[in-house]
């Protein structure tokens, strides 16, 4: 008995409430993190307020990762799961390869007198992953054709 | 490691999709058997053997 074939464009059923929840989880914390930078620009809170607001976009975040764990556990073709631990790794790599040049060029070398805000940097370091990452799927797939 | 998948395929006229639908994969892991890029798990490696009703070894050969 044949079953449509998966495409990777197409999302399997089994697959599909994770993608979905990873996808409102991303959708929540693009629009969270303006909302803090303007509340900590505006009304800067203090304390444990502070913290709260701060822990707006991380909340998502961490909803995003589970969503995304529990999607490529659920993703029956091996293939495709295996394409997006190795862009998953990639990104992971690329980040972690940037951010250590960028630390100590910011600490120790020429780019500790630039306007280069390392708390920017850290805030922005999921997207920067999620950015890599979501390039690193296509090159993982280029790889395999 | 190499397979024999692409010419199993041919012989039962079978498109890559066609293949991807009976082993309930994406068009692109078939692909990516074919062209040897990919080597599947040893479960997905039966369920290509029970397909073709051939021993895994008459269908991917080490090297």
């Amino acid at each position: 008995m044949s079953s449509p074939p998966l495409e990777h464009g197409r999302l399997s059923p089994q697959t599909r409430p994770y993608a979905i929840g990873y996808m409102v989880c991303i959708g929540a914390m693009g629009l969270a993190m303006p909302v803090v930078a303007m509340t900590f620009r505006y009304l800067h809170p203090n304390g444990v307020l502070a913290a709260l607001v701060a822990a707006l976009p991380a909340a998502p975040l961490v909803g995003a990762m589970a969503f995304l764990g529990l999607w490529v556990r659920a993703e029956p073709d091996e293939y495709q799961r295996a394409v997006r631990v190795e862009a998953m790794l990639w990104a992971l790599g690329v980040v972690f390869a940037v951010y250590t040049m960028l630390g100590f060029l910011m600490v120790w070398g020429p780019l500790g007198a630039s306007k280069i805000s390392a708390g920017l940097l850290l805030a922005l370091i999921f997207p920067a992953w999620l950015t890599i990452y979501s390039g690193a799927v296509g090159l993982v797939r280029r790889r395999y054709r | 490691m190499k397979n024999r998948l692409k010419v199993l395929r041919a012989e039962r006229d079978w498109s890559q999709a066609d293949l991807a639908g009976r082993l309930d994969v994406s068009r692109q892991s078939v692909n990516a058997i074919e062209t040897g890029k990919y080597d599947p798990s040893l479960p997905l490696a039966f369920r290509i053997s029970r397909l073709f009703e051939m021993p895994i070894e008459a269908i991917f050969q080490d090297g």
